[in-house]
């Protein structure tokens, strides 16, 4: 009797050109197996993610999306497109957009392995493992590239032996994210080297920034329309390529979970040796130590994909030994277990801190100012007016003229003024070195009084680097305002606490430091 | 043996009946404005709303807001109500003259003229 995945070897000896997905008889299977994985991990996708805007680039792709514009490099033109033509105008609702991509990746994963000749239960098995596992669940349920990106990824997989192979895997690359070509050696064969040129008619698509930024007048990044900007553009991230380090390595194994890590290591060892496979993984591995981003487990699926198809392969040889019940059972309790710990992992990221830190910092500007926002608050508070249409009385502006319509400060200014026409200025920043950015400064009295802010009336708990900095700052400024000595003492006390980048614990520090000699003095 | 579409097939059809239902179900700009102004307009006496309604110049704000403050010294329900929007609007420290308005001006008034910007 021959079984399913012999059916696959068998037709690979026979050498088709055109990659049979699946064999005629398993068709209604794989396709009901493919729309149920894409229901649950939508539907996942859209329980975990959290409640308001995430401390990363959501809010950044949620303006640029809707206004059709240009988020960071290499500016993600699908993505962009996909976000303006859904209707969607909050982060929430483009959420949705997403948690839709993420769905439609797992399912995708599951055929993409399928295309391996492996069976169902393994198939299906591991591309659940794949998606439900923290480091993945916890990018694909935010407002992020990395759903379209795992999809495109896997289709190209897929269609690797169909003269579609390399259009896919040129949509992988320009459409979803350039760092999908360290795939490239699981994908290319005969058919794939044949039509090759294929790949390339998606980088047209990379013609969205130069043409779309002479008419962005937000979120355009110094509008790249020239072959110059455009490659300035392009390379903006290109100074992140460092040293090799364990840390991205090492906060990829902690986000995996030890669960997933044990499954996935007990399937790679019962699998067989694929140079194909160990060649884009040792190419992806060099990018998690070199590419020294904070964020760098975003790209855990990049990683987990080739890793996965190797582990399915031992998931598979198990399913094929004797007493096969023992292993179902095994293999899929393994499963469980694992995306438990991955949906533990990704409910417990769900915070509000970004938007209880953001909505106190407009709280605090009166009717008709100016706000300049500087560096990483820029984006959020451009969310905040363009997508949320909060406070349409303000003006905003950035020292660098990059962020909003309105760049009456040309270029990089060192000096924010306290007037633009008569009306007072609140900056995001008042001095240098603290990371990123202070949260609100004005010449103008009286302020709102602390018991106005949420931020100090309620428990914010940031799980990110980026809002627990800005909380540290905004209790720094609480107690640099502050005329009671013990009170300033115990904001200074609540900033060490919330500090959790070296840059801003010592800053604070410094703070602290010129406040008691100005007490001294 | 040709290639299986038929999951791709499927998983489309799916997404694009979730995205023609999602497309019903998203409001505008423009009418979340009009939502937000309906909430406030909800909370006020009817006596300030016939004021506020009857604006026509930034320079009438004064007067409406002079009543709002007089009628939210007391009825503390009130105070509460309006309280509680000045928060959910980030407004807080308006006066109750700039919150008149505000609602005035970027609400009643902009959508009056259709001039509410969609992104």
């Amino acid at each position: 009797m021959i079984e399913p995945h012999d059916e696959y070897h068998l037709h690979h000896r026979l050498g088709g050109v055109i990659y049979p997905m699946t064999v005629h008889s398993e068709k209604g299977r794989d396709t009901a197996v493919t729309v149920l994985i894409l229901l649950a991990v939508t539907s996942l996708c859209i329980v975990t993610g959290p409640g308001t805007f995430d401390g990363m680039d959501g809010a950044e792709l949620a303006v640029a999306g809707l206004r059709l514009e240009i988020p960071h490099s290499p500016g993600y033109p699908l993505f962009m497109w996909l976000l303006r033509i859904s209707s969607g105008r909050s982060y929430q609702e483009l959420r949705i957009v997403t948690c839709l991509l993420s769905g439609l990746a797992a399912g995708a994963v599951y055929i993409a392995i399928r295309s391996f000749a492996i069976g169902f239960s393994a198939s299906a098995a591991t591309s659940i493992l794949l998606v439900t596992s923290g480091a993945v669940l916890s990018q694909l349920n935010l407002l992020e590239v990395h759903g379209l990106s795992l999809l495109l990824a896997s289709l190209s997989i897929a269609f690797r032996k169909t003269r579609l192979g390399p259009y896919t895997f040129g949509m992988s690359v320009f459409g979803g994210h350039p760092i999908s070509f360290l795939l490239l050696p699981v994908l290319v064969n005969r058919t794939w080297l044949r039509y090759w040129f294929l790949g390339l008619i998606p980088a047209t698509m990379w013609l969205y920034v130069p043409v779309r930024a002479a008419g962005s007048t937000v979120m355009h990044y110094g509008g790249p329309s020239g072959i110059g900007s455009f490659i300035r553009y392009l390379g903006m991230y290109s100074d992140r390529i460092t040293s090799p380090s364990l840390s991205g390595l090492n906060n990829f194994i902690a986000e995996l979970g030890p669960a997933t890590s044990v499954t996935l290591l007990l399937g790679i060892l019962l699998s067989r040796f694929s140079w194909r496979r160990y060649a884009a993984i040792a190419g992806i591995l060099f990018i998690f130590l070199c590419y020294g981003i904070p964020d760098i487990t975003a790209y855990s699926w990049l990683l987990l994909l080739p890793l996965s198809i190797q582990a399915a392969e031992g998931f598979q040889t198990l399913l094929e030994r004797k007493r096969k019940t023992i292993w179902v059972i095994s293999v899929w309790v393994a499963l469980v277990v694992s995306a438990a710990s991955g949906i533990h992992s990704g409910l417990d990221r769900r915070n509000d801190a970004m938007s209880i830190i953001f909505s106190d910092l407009f709280r605090g500007i009166p009717p008709d100012r100016v706000l300049c926002t500087t560096r990483g608050t820029s984006y959020f508070c451009a969310y905040m007016l363009e997508a949320e249409d909060m406070r349409p009385d303000i003006t905003a502006l950035d020292p660098m003229g990059i962020i909003y319509s309105f760049s009456l400060l040309h270029g990089p200014v060192r000096t924010i003024p306290s007037e633009i026409a008569d009306r007072y200025v609140y900056a995001t920043c008042a001095w240098g070195d603290l990371p990123p950015s202070g949260i609100l400064f004005s010449v103008e009295r009286p302020r709102l009084s602390w018991n106005g802010y949420d931020v100090f009336n309620e428990n914010v708990v940031p799980e990110e680097e980026m809002p627990a900095d800005m909380l540290a700052e905004i209790w720094c400024i609480r107690a640099l305002q502050e005329t009671d000595e013990r009170a300033a003492s115990a904001a200074y006390e609540r900033a060490l606490e919330y500090a959790a980048s070296d840059r801003a614990s010592a800053s604070i520090r410094q703070l602290i430091r010129n406040h008691e000699q100005g007490l001294s003095q | 043996m040709r290639t299986e579409y038929s999951p791709f097939i499927a998983s489309a059809l799916v997404v694009l009946v979730f995205l023609i239902v999602f497309q019903c179900c998203t409001d505008s700009r423009m009418e979340r404005r009009q939502q937000r102004l309906n909430a406030f307009r909800e909370v006020l006496p009817e006596d300030i709303l016939r004021e506020f309604d009857g604006i026509e110049h930034r320079s009438d704000c004064q007067r409406v807001g002079l009543l709002l403050s007089q009628a939210r010294e007391e009825n503390t329900s009130l105070d509460a109500s309006i309280d509680s929007i000045m928060h959910a609007e980030l407004i807080d420290c308006f006066t109750d003259e700039e919150l008149v308005r505000f609602f005035w001006l970027y609400f009643a008034y902009a959508l009056e003229e259709n001039a509410v910007p969609e992104p």
